[in-house]
């Protein structure tokens, strides 16, 4: 058996970057929800945990969660022009000019977040060009030695627990079924294949035009509670 | 090092007279001073519009931010959206000096935080009950200046002002509050007279 402890001291990182309490602004993004409950394509509780199955799921496994270890591993060789490509990429990869400047304006605050706190004595790797929030995620994580699996959860985790608190304020939906919904969906992480080939840049990307039209509608909403 | 326009914090509970109070300080300092307002609206771009509409200030002068139905999380507990806007409103206007951050209408305990704002003034008003100053919280107590506002409606809704001006004294101690009513015009002169000493410290020259 073996005596060494396993090192757990990314932990004290992690858990400040992925608390709803990091002012990072979070809290006034939706990121189209709120376009798809004005829109009426998101009623009811089924309908909202259907949207978290469905399409915020394949957004995840398609998008955001590559990009982050795409980024994890540029990172790690100190491949920073590579780092800027993903960054712009990133940005492109959002259809929509509110959901770009969503995952722009709360990645740059994780990272000014990061350089106040965790990163204090790190130079600044020049990899940035829009802060999208999977890339900064993947630079902090690589930069502190979280372990990719382990940024791979919180970055799904910080999705979702998004989305749910903005669900709480938009839809008929309460706090424990919330914290099921959280849970169900952690659990489907689980399940996510590892693929042996590693992630290919070209093949990131979804197709989801409902979500897209909504966010885009949103924009210019009447009335909105929130950013995104 | 480059200096930055001050930010003076706007709160109080929905209805109140903030943006009232906006538009009070935008006529009167709008020419002579290089300002701006940021509005956190609730729901809609209502308060933002209101001041266009009253010509305040010109258009690219006034920001509406949304705050996630959180107005107190987006002045104390999360301020990036709010520094967001003021980043922006610094870039677009050059030699900026004054930024006027009016508050979503709220609770008592919503306060501003100090990295958000230099000073911050709590709108609260008589019609809202006249027992409001006697329940204190951080704001009524600790505001840089109380603005009890809408005295004239005192009378139609029986709130008893004298009890309310003895309530703010024995809560706030030094720190000033000025029974007021925008809409009437009363109060306005101290309160210009606070802002100069207070805000633009324009007493030291
Ligand atoms: N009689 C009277 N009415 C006032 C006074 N100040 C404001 N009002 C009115 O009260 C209403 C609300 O004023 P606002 O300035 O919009 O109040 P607010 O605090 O900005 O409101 P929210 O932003 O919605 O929280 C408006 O109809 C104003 O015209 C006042 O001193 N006297
Ligand atoms: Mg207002």
């Amino acid at each position: 058996m073996s005596t060494t402890k396993p090192d757990t001291s990314w932990l004290g990182l992690v858990l400040p970057f992925a608390d709803t309490a990091a002012p990072v602004g979070g809290y006034a993004h939706s990121y189209g929800l709120e376009g798809l409950v004005q829109d009426g394509a998101v009623r009811t509780l089924e309908e909202f945990r259907l949207f978290l199955r469905r399409d915020v799921w394949a957004s995840l496994q398609k998008v955001d969660l590559p990009l982050m270890e795409l980024t994890y591993a540029a990172a790690e060789c100190e491949d920073w022009s590579e780092v800027r490509a993903i960054d712009e990429l990133a940005w492109a990869l959002r259809p929509t000019r509110q959901l770009r400047e969503a995952a722009g304006k709360v990645g740059r605050q994780q990272w000014r977040l990061f350089q106040r706190t965790w990163g204090k004595d790190e130079e600044e790797p020049d990899c940035f060009t829009s802060y999208q929030a999977p890339v900064v995620a993947g630079v902090v994580f690589s930069a502190r030695g979280v372990p990719c699996e382990g940024g791979v959860r919180i970055l799904a985790y910080q999705t979702y627990s998004a989305l749910l608190q903005s669900a709480l304020k938009l839809l008929p939906v309460g706090p424990m079924a919330v914290q099921e919904l959280l849970h169900e969906m952690m659990l489907l992480l689980e399940s996510r294949e590892q693929d042996s080939r590693p992630v290919r840049k070209e093949d990131l990307g979804t197709f989801n035009p409902l979500w897209d039209i909504a966010a885009s509608r949103h924009e210019r909403a009447e009335a909105r509670l929130f950013l995104s | 090092m480059k200096k930055k326009a001050v930010r003076v914090g706007i709160g109080g509970p929905v209805g109140s007279g903030k943006s009232t109070l906006c538009l009070e300080l935008c006529r009167r300092y709008g020419e002579s001073k290089n300002m701006a307002v940021i509005t956190n609206d609730i729901y809609t771009r209502e308060d933002a519009r209101m001041l266009i509409r009253e010509g305040a200030l010109p258009e690219e002068r006034i920001v509406g931010v949304e705050t996630g139905g959180c107005p107190h999380t987006a002045i104390r507990d999360d301020i990036s959206m709010n520094l967001d806007a003021v980043e922006e409103l610094e870039k677009r206007l050059k030699g900026l000096e004054l930024i006027l951050i009016e508050s979503g209408g709220d609770n008592l305990t919503a306060t501003f935080s100090p990295e958000l704002v230099d000073i911050f003034i709590y709108v609260i008003d008589v019609t809202e009950g006249d027992d409001i100053p006697r329940k204190g919280g951080p704001a009524i107590a600790g505001s840089d200046l109380l603005l009890v506002n809408k005295v004239t409606l005192a009378p139609y809704v029986g709130a008893n002002v004298e009890q309310m001006k003895a309530d703010c004294l024995s809560k706030r101690g030094e720190r000033p509050f000025i029974f007021s009513d925008l809409k009437a015009g009363e109060g306005k002169e101290a309160l210009f007279n606070w802002f100069d000493r207070e805000v633009l410290f324009t007493d030291v020259g």
